[in-house]
């Protein structure tokens, strides 16, 4: 069962379907910087009127409850945000704490109530520490592709965000350097992570503001890039090591599936 | 004793042996059935397909598989066991240090065996790991900081209580402190798998060796930044190793951060059997060169020498083991049970 017609009067017309995809689209693990979407973590969407029930799925059953406990608020968060949706209800599966979860995420309690005396505070310390890193290895990717690309590091750490620029058939970048234009293919995507992340971790994302920075938001000089990128290096190669370990687990438990879409799943049902 | 294609003898040690027993009439509750089936979700996601064990023999397997595995068809000279209690979850422990006593009893000269602590368990405590050393004289301790005990998520190594029991394993030369993170520990807002308190112990006890299992995975990154700060720290490889089959990228990836910043003196293979098996690894690793580049970017090499040193030299030298001489003792039995 799929698509359902839609009937009666507009007004009650639940939310739209593609809305709330998108809305779990831009729910990430932490841990590993990616939709839970794309990572097959999402398993089963349902939506009935205003409600949306989603499972949540992952690798095992004894992944960290901090990140698990996140990851399901997120969804229940971002899932109240689409138009039409007024109740959300977020169910995590097969994990040792699984019912803590599911009941403390839907009655959108905090953590530290939902974990009492085992934890000391909320998450927002453990939140900000992984979009540091998430930041870090994201700028790396990207430095990787300029450096590719023949840029000097003296280039590169001059370059300020007003300099780079989207082409308009969305894949390719425009850099602006020493008064030349450079063109780069295929670049769009890495930058446009890149910068979401900054904006997340609340750098300065201005015209003016260097390209390249700590994850504190300081300039890096020139001389330094090298080793800078040389332990940002360690951060991604981490977190892909991760992915791959956690993506690998996913499938042995669940088996291979393709992520959760639109209309073409028969958990995905509309009432 | 693995033998290259020349003729040429590699002694190799194994890191990290478990004797475990998570067969159903073991388990206590449902976290004991959860953490076999996590194993055996690794077990089956890393092992090349005719490795692959049925559910049954996973929980529970015996001996003669165990040695056969391990050290006939495994190329093992010595493996070093590594307990792991979890009291909470099963009945008689998973693997604990008197289980695999048995076979280091039997077997005098092919297991290094250690012992284990929990600074949860106080004056009580210090006195069973007086005991394991008084009756095995035991030179290396595994510890699982992510352990439950009761209302207890787990614990820290930078804590008073942590430390007189690392005080306790100075005075009595055990020297070897392997460190194992776990997924659950208090507090529970704070990133449970952070090594920093590894960072702290190892500074507060610089005479003893902390051997970080997994490197640290999930959090390779922290690891290697303590182990260039921290001249006693070290990567055990196990969980990392097996990624050679099946990920080969990553695996060489990881390899090269590791030799990078870690280096090749401080690396020590181990295939946390039964989870993997060690044969298929070490063919894997023998054969292995770092891609080009990798090599060219990060500026090291996996050479045969750092191959030499990971697979039986560096714990070797932790453990105080002469390797000429102890070739020599097991030149005489298969896998030189006692007469």
């Amino acid at each position: 069962m799929t698509m359902a017609v839609r009937s009666g009067p507009a007004t009650c017309a639940g939310p739209d379907e593609a809305a709330v995809y998108a809305a779990l689209d831009r729910v990430i693990d932490p841990e590993l910087d990616e939709s839970l979407l794309r990572l097959e973590f999402i398993d089963g969407v349902h939506i009935e009127g205003d409600c949306v029930t989603v499972g949540l799925r992952l690798p095992t059953f004894w992944c960290a409850p901090n990140f698990a406990y996140m990851m399901a608020r997120d969804t229940r968060d971002r899932l109240l945000e689409v138009p039409g949706v007024h109740r959300a209800r977020v169910t995590l599966k097969d994990h040792f704490a699984s019912d803590e979860i599911t009941a403390g995420v839907t009655e959108g309690r905090p953590f530290e109530e939902v974990f009492p005396g085992d934890a000391e505070g909320n998450l927002d310390g453990l939140r900000q520490l992984f979009r540091r890193k998430a930041y870090t290895m994201r700028q790396e990717r990207f430095v990787r592709l300029l450096l590719d690309a023949g840029l000097s590091s003296e280039e590169i750490v001059g370059l300020r965000l007003g300099d780079v620029d989207f082409v308009d058939n969305g894949d390719d970048l425009l850099l602006e350097i020493g008064g030349a234009r450079r063109l780069l293919p295929g670049g769009a995507e890495l930058a446009r992570v890149y910068l979401a992340r900054r904006q997340e971790l609340g750098l300065d994302c201005g015209a003016w503001a260097p390209l390249v920075t700590d994850s504190r938001g300081s300039p890096v000089p020139a001389a330094d890039l090298v080793d800078s990128m040389r332990g940002a290096r360690r951060q991604r190669v981490s977190m892909e090591f991760n992915t791959s370990l956690c993506r690998g687990l996913l499938t042995t438990r669940y088996g291979a599936s393709g992520p959760e879409r639109p209309t073409d799943h028969p958990a995905s049902t509309r009432m | 004793m693995y033998r290259t294609a020349q003729g040429e003898e590699i002694f190799v040690v194994d890191g990290h042996l478990h004797f475990w027993d998570a067969s159903p009439a073991n388990q206590k509750n449902k976290y004991g059935e959860g953490f076999i089936s996590c194993f055996y979700d690794y077990h089956k996601n890393l092992s090349p397909s005719d490795y692959v064990w049925p559910r049954d023999k996973f929980e529970k397997y015996d001996e003669a598989t165990m040695m056969r595995d391990v050290f006939e068809d495994g190329y093992v000279d010595v493996g070093i066991f590594q307990p792991t209690y979890l009291t909470d979850f099963y009945e008689n422990g998973f693997n604990r240090t008197e289980q695999d006593a048995v076979l280091k009893e039997k077997y005098p000269d092919r297991f290094i065996l250690n012992g284990s602590f929990d600074p949860r368990d106080g004056d009580k405590g210090l006195k069973y790991l007086e005991e394991l050393h008084r009756k095995y004289q035991i030179k290396g301790v595994k510890l699982y900081t992510a352990e439950w005990r009761g209302e207890s998520k787990g614990w820290k190594l930078d804590s008073p209580e942590a430390k007189r029991y690392l005080q306790k394993c100075q005075d009595l030369g055990i020297k070897n402190i392997h460190v194992h993170k776990g997924p659950t520990i208090w507090p529970l807002n704070k990133d449970a798998f952070d090594v920093a308190d590894v960072d702290d112990a190892a500074t507060s006890f610089p005479e003893l060796n902390f051997i970080v299992e997994h490197c640290g995975l999930p959090r390779l990154e922290d690891f290697c930044w303590i182990a260039v700060q921290e001249k006693n720290v070290y990567g055990g490889l196990a969980v990392v190793m097996p990624f050679i089959h099946s990920r080969p990228r990553y695996f060489a990836e990881v390899l090269a951060e590791l030799l990078f910043w870690v280096g090749e003196d401080k690396l020590l293979f181990a295939s946390d059997y039964a989870i993997w098996r060690p044969k298929w690894i070490i063919d894997k690793f023998m054969a292995l060169e770092l891609p080009e580049d990798l090599k060219k970017e990060t500026g090291v090499d996996l050479t045969p020498v750092a191959k030499r040193k990971i697979l039986g030299q560096n714990a070797a030298r932790l453990y105080g083991l002469d390797i000429e001489a102890h070739k020599r003792k097991l030149a005489g039995g298969l896998v030189g049970a006692k007469p």
